[in-house]
């Protein structure tokens, strides 16, 4: 992965310490995870210049913005934008005049050569019709959209997002989240997403950085962080495998896409409007069911033959396994009592299922 | 035709009341926003010695700044080495004095309007490549321009009207320091009380309508909110 730049962060306050070093990548999405009060949001906070002197270091692409007290950048001299969980839109600006506030500042900057102008950045966020509208006339999934669009205008190397759902409410979030999937898509700036929801990295982030109590306890792609087992994310409850696949048959007659994943696997998903050949598969753990023999006669339409790699207990009750396809990690959270009853090990040839509608897919 | 013989006091309590705002929005500007913004202890400190002209007595107020201005004091000792003249009993002193009386009825409504204006919406103004200078100007000036109406209207109207701190530090003086409030005085010592009655209207009226424009148009902006 090729970097944009280095980040030590460090913080240390009354009862609080933080120190997480990493590579900022030069495109994608980097999620930072955690529960609340592990210094996600900090981290964002010291890369934008917002906190008052800490010992940082951060560089990005040939400068300097921190080296403890030696060089500290005041915010509007480091290339970011930055969105807020809650918007922070001007009250006494328009719509239209909250992006012109970015525009007149933006950035001259050398690394994006065709900077977006408002048209575009209007368009892609679906606010032409806001425009003349005041911040206190919008909902909160609309203020967000604008609080975006707002920060991609002042043409940043780096967009830096601080839990940009977590305010809003489930019908909210769905007036956004197709937004950000958009710009991951078709924006080729990089990208740090600050979340506590493991859902919204699944569909999102590209890698991940997971964080506890000021220290990153995993990093890597978003794919591996659900399936080894020294991550985190691979014990949650809410685990799912995250597959990178092609479409490779999107046959109307079924109502049904059929992909093929990194390693070849071929999979049957619901049928979903394909904007690019490109789709990330999410299937959670919950939803893959073992066989120990190939099952026959079903009406699920997946079905792989593979060996089981991991088992990983969670609780009393339930355990999550990893099965190796074609060297491609699924996990299946099952019960303790099937687990002791089929005497699933470590090793074992078996068969794997899930239905086509239970797999969730990204764009 | 005898001109009025209130019109030279009303003219200079007018220009006296303009230069003391101006020169109180300058000054009371950044000290709000310090004071909006200080963490450090000695804030009551400060914001007692400003609020101090609201309680005290004018006539206390305007002896010690008497006795600053003065020719040995060291503001009017400074004056006088810079100008050759005293600032006590001349238009200049006067002013000096009307910045220091009325200084927290346009410090306070500037902190409080300050206050109320979130620090991270200037967060934001920075991230979008606002200078602190410019975030300023570009977001908590406009976002406290109602606390600059009350500020501007309460420091000239109270200007209009003192009486005690301009009879120990400026005197009596035409066309130099004898404002309106010390004309009506005279007027109604020397018993004529026509002259008092008019000079007295007017500066009813005038106050009536700089209080009433003042609450009227922040009922609106309120409602407008």
């Amino acid at each position: 992965m090729n970097t944009l730049g280095q980040a030590n962060i460090k913080v240390s306050r009354k009862g609080f310490n933080l120190a997480v070093e990493f590579a900022i990548p030069q495109q994608g999405v980097l999620g930072l995870f955690g529960p609340s009060g592990c210094g996600k949001t900090t981290i964002l906070r010291v890369l934008a210049g917002l906190e008052q002197q800490t010992p940082s270091v951060i560089t990005v692409g040939n400068k300097t913005w921190q080296d403890g007290a030696k060089i500290n950048l005041p915010p509007e001299q480091r290339n970011i934008g930055y969105v807020f969980q809650d918007s922070l839109l001007f009250p006494h600006l328009s719509v239209l005049k909250n992006l012109n506030y970015a525009l007149k500042r933006k950035v001259n900057n050398r690394q994006v050569e065709t900077p977006m102008n408002q048209d575009e950045v209007t368009e892609l966020l679906g606010i032409g019709h806001l425009l003349e509208n005041t911040p206190r006339q919008l909902s909160g999934g609309e203020q967000q959209r604008v609080a975006i669009a707002r920060a991609l205008l002042r043409n940043p190397d780096l967009l830096l997002l601080d839990e940009p759902l977590a305010s809003l409410d489930q019908q909210r979030k769905s007036d956004v989240l197709p937004f950000l999937q958009r710009l991951h898509r078709e924006l080729a700036i990089p990208m740090l997403y600050v979340s506590h929801s493991l859902e919204e990295v699944m569909m999102i982030c590209d890698a991940v950085i997971t964080l506890n109590a000021g220290r990153a306890t995993y990093q890597g792609s978003v794919v591996e962080a659900m399936t080894t087992p020294e991550s985190p994310l691979s014990g949650d409850s809410h685990a799912a495998t995250v597959l990178e696949c092609e479409v490779s048959n999107n046959s109307e007659h079924h109502g049904l896409t059929q992909v093929r994943t990194a390693q070849g696997n071929i999979l049957w998903i619901k049928r979903f409007q394909a904007t690019s050949p490109k789709v990330r598969v999410v299937v959670p753990a919950d939803e893959v069911s073992l066989c120990i023999q190939a099952p026959t006669h079903s009406t699920i339409l997946n079905a792989m033959a593979g060996e089981v790699v991991g088992i990983q207990a969670l609780n009393q009750h339930d355990q999550m396994v990893s099965v190796a396809v074609n060297s491609e990690i699924f996990l299946s959270r099952i019960s303790t009592k099937s687990l002791v009853e089929l005497d699933i090990k470590a090793g074992q040839p078996l068969w794997l299922q899930f239905k086509a509608q239970s797999a969730r897919n990204y764009a | 035709m005898n001109e009025f013989p209130g019109l030279t006091p009303l003219l200079l309590t007018l220009k006296l009341a303009v230069i003391t705002t101006v020169i109180l929005l300058l000054l009371s500007t950044p000290l709000a926003w310090w004071l909006a913004r200080t963490k450090t202890r000695f804030k009551p400190l400060i914001e007692a010695i400003v609020a101090l002209p609201i309680v005290l007595p004018p006539t206390v107020m305007g002896f010690y700044l008497l006795l600053l201005l003065g020719p040995q004091g060291w503001l009017g000792g400074l004056w006088n080495q810079l100008t050759g003249h005293a600032l006590t009993f001349t238009f200049e002193g006067l002013v000096v004095a009307s910045v220091f009386y009325s200084l927290p009825f346009v410090v306070q409504p500037l902190q409080s309007a300050f206050e109320s204006v979130s620090p991270r919406l200037v967060e934001a103004a920075r991230t979008l490549g606002a200078t602190r200078r410019d975030a300023f100007f570009s977001v908590v000036v406009p976002l406290a321009k109602r606390g600059f109406l009350t500020g501007s209207v309460l420091g000239f109207a109270h200007t209009l009207g003192e009486f005690g701190v301009v009879l120990m530090v400026g005197g009596n003086i035409p066309r130099e320091t004898r404002v309106i409030s010390i004309a009506i005085y005279d007027q109604v010592e020397m018993m004529q009380y026509g002259v008092a009655h008019t000079l007295s209207a007017i500066l009813l009226i005038l106050a009536f309508v700089l209080i009433f424009t003042m609450y009227y148009v922040n009922h609106r902006a309120r409602q407008k909110s």
